[in-house]
């Protein structure tokens, strides 16, 4: 869960990208790093397959502007989506503050995309976290493509809650940082909320 | 049953049993015990009444029969540290003799205590096989979900081993299942409403024809089977409840029910083989109000977002 540092007016908040296997995750963040000033980010650390395919997980710090006085730092991480790799996708997922949940909008990926959310769920109630706690959004990615699903069908299969979601292109940056920004205005919000209850 | 025999067990069993073993032989070996002035009847009824109390705290309302199976295995496994640290105390003392240390285990109250302890810790494990009573009080509490998918994360599946392999025995029981369920109740796909009862799914021929077992489709259906008009129309009832699994699938013998007369023979075998139907297909003909869902209802740390937050990164 999020730290915070009154001695140094420091927050350090954990979002995880999760979603299937070659949804986009990585590119998302590739894009982030690509595209944010250099004094507010630390090195994209990734270690990846020749197929590029993540074989642990992505690691990117980043620093957003100063809110009342303190410094947000966020931990951008994602996930490898291959099934085997789940007991690292449970381990990502420790102390989780924030989730951007990765489709790939294509009709033959619709039923891996609700595994991998369910699989979400499964390993987040393994640490007693709920969906209904941790803030999330939805980001369709791959909306450039011809063979995609419609929203109504990707938002009836997955986003039945109806969080806040996205329709993307992560190599073009389309969305990308509006998913990045809802995520972590949701997670301070949160992180306030809890904080006015006493329970921070 | 079989889960309770888990490597785990066994091995918690074995280990007690050697340091009983060696605990209750290095008593002995201290030299004899001035407890004389213990009745031996006093020595015996202390004895039932640890395995009584063992049991009936393992399993409360436990069946006559099998406390009485169980005070027999604690005590045979008693019998065989007591055994045990005879054998052990024979090979080491000069002139020791079994029979004489076997009896000291019945005899003296520290070697005996000894063994009874270290007995009761080798069954231990193996609590979960006797049967129990739900006391009325637990039965009627229902936990809430939250409370009971963090209870099914962390609950060990037979309770507290001494040893344990880490991770084992997570996400077990009933509540466990409740954590793995395939999906909430809430996400459940909606009845399907009157009116849409009867309206029909076309596939045309040529997407489920090369799943279909061999020589089903007579062959002159078999050679117009690209054309666009060779369509199966299917019930939105039979599709409907599967819209949320994101895969549809039908057997073959129900798909076959639905086609046209004069089309297909009755499959030799692989009648209940199942056949996907595309949903690239299905989904652009249903109708808009299968897809709707209820007015939303975000989790409260989804309405809360500060105008200050909204935009924390930029892009450049």
């Amino acid at each position: 869960m999020a730290s915070i540092n009154y001695a140094l007016k420091e927050v350090s908040c954990k979002i995880v990208y999760y979603g299937p296997g070659l949804c986009g995750k990585t590119t998302n963040l590739q894009f982030i790093h690509q595209h944010t000033v250099p004094d507010r980010k630390g090195n994209l650390v990734s270690l990846a397959t020749p197929g590029e395919r993540t074989l642990f997980f992505d690691f990117l710090p980043l620093e957003a502007a100063d809110i009342h006085g303190f410094r947000i730092k966020f931990q951008l991480y994602t996930v490898p989506g291959q099934v085997m790799y789940n007991s690292t996708r449970k381990l990502v997922l420790r102390g989780v503050d924030g989730l951007v949940f990765v489709c790939d909008s294509q009709w033959d990926k619709i039923r891996e995309d609700l595994e991998s959310f369910r699989n979400l769920q499964s390993n987040l109630a393994s640490y007693g976290y709920s969906l209904e706690n941790i803030p999330y959004v939805v980001q369709y990615n791959k909306r450039d493509l011809s063979n995609i699903s419609p929203m109504t069908y990707l938002q009836y299969a997955i986003n039945s809650r109806q969080v806040p979601n996205f329709e993307a292109c992560a190599l073009e940056g389309k969305n990308v940082f509006e998913s990045l920004n809802c995520v972590c205005a949701m997670v301070l919000a949160n992180l306030r909320s809890k904080q006015q209850e006493g329970s921070l | 049953m079989q889960k309770q025999f888990s490597a785990t067990g066994v091995s918690t069993l074995l280990l007690a049993m050697g340091a009983g073993i060696l605990l209750t032989a290095k008593l002995q070996m201290n030299g004899a015990e001035d407890w004389s002035g213990i009745p031996i009847w006093i020595l015996w009824a202390g004895e039932f009444l640890a395995y009584l109390a063992a049991l009936l705290i393992w399993a409360p309302g436990i069946p006559l029969s099998f406390l009485i199976f169980g005070i027999i295995a604690v005590f045979a496994a008693r019998t065989a540290v007591a055994g045990g640290a005879a054998l052990v105390d024979s090979f080491l003392r000069p002139n020791g003799e079994i029979a004489s240390a076997f009896a000291r285990c019945f005899s003296e109250p520290l070697s005996r205590a000894c063994s009874i302890i270290f007995a009761l810790m080798a069954i231990y494990p193996f609590r979960n096989l006797l049967p129990r009573r739900h006391s009325p009080s637990v039965s009627k509490k229902v936990p809430s979900k939250a409370s009971s998918q963090a209870y099914g994360a962390l609950a060990p599946k037979g309770g507290t081993f001494l040893f344990g392999a880490p991770g084992a025995g997570y996400l077990e029981g009933p509540a466990g299942k409740n954590a793995f369920a395939s999906r909430p109740a809430a996400e459940a796909a909606p009845c399907l409403p009157a009116h849409l009862m009867e309206k029909e799914i076309a596939i045309p021929l040529r997407v489920i024809f090369p799943q279909l077992p061999a020589g089903v489709l007579k062959p002159e259906i078999a050679d117009r089977v690209l054309l666009d008009s060779m369509q199966v129309k299917l019930p939105l009832s039979l599709i409907a409840p599967q819209l949320k699994e994101a895969f549809i699938q039908v057997s073959v013998a129900a798909l076959l029910s639905f086609f046209p007369k004069g089309w297909a023979d009755p499959p030799m075998s692989g009648a209940e083989e199942m056949i996907d139907l595309p949903l690239e297909v299905v989904v652009p003909q249903l109708p808009d109000e299968i897809l709707l869902l209820p007015p939303p209802s975000p989790p409260a740390w989804a309405n809360a977002v500060q105008e200050e937050d909204k935009v924390l990164f930029a892009r450049v």
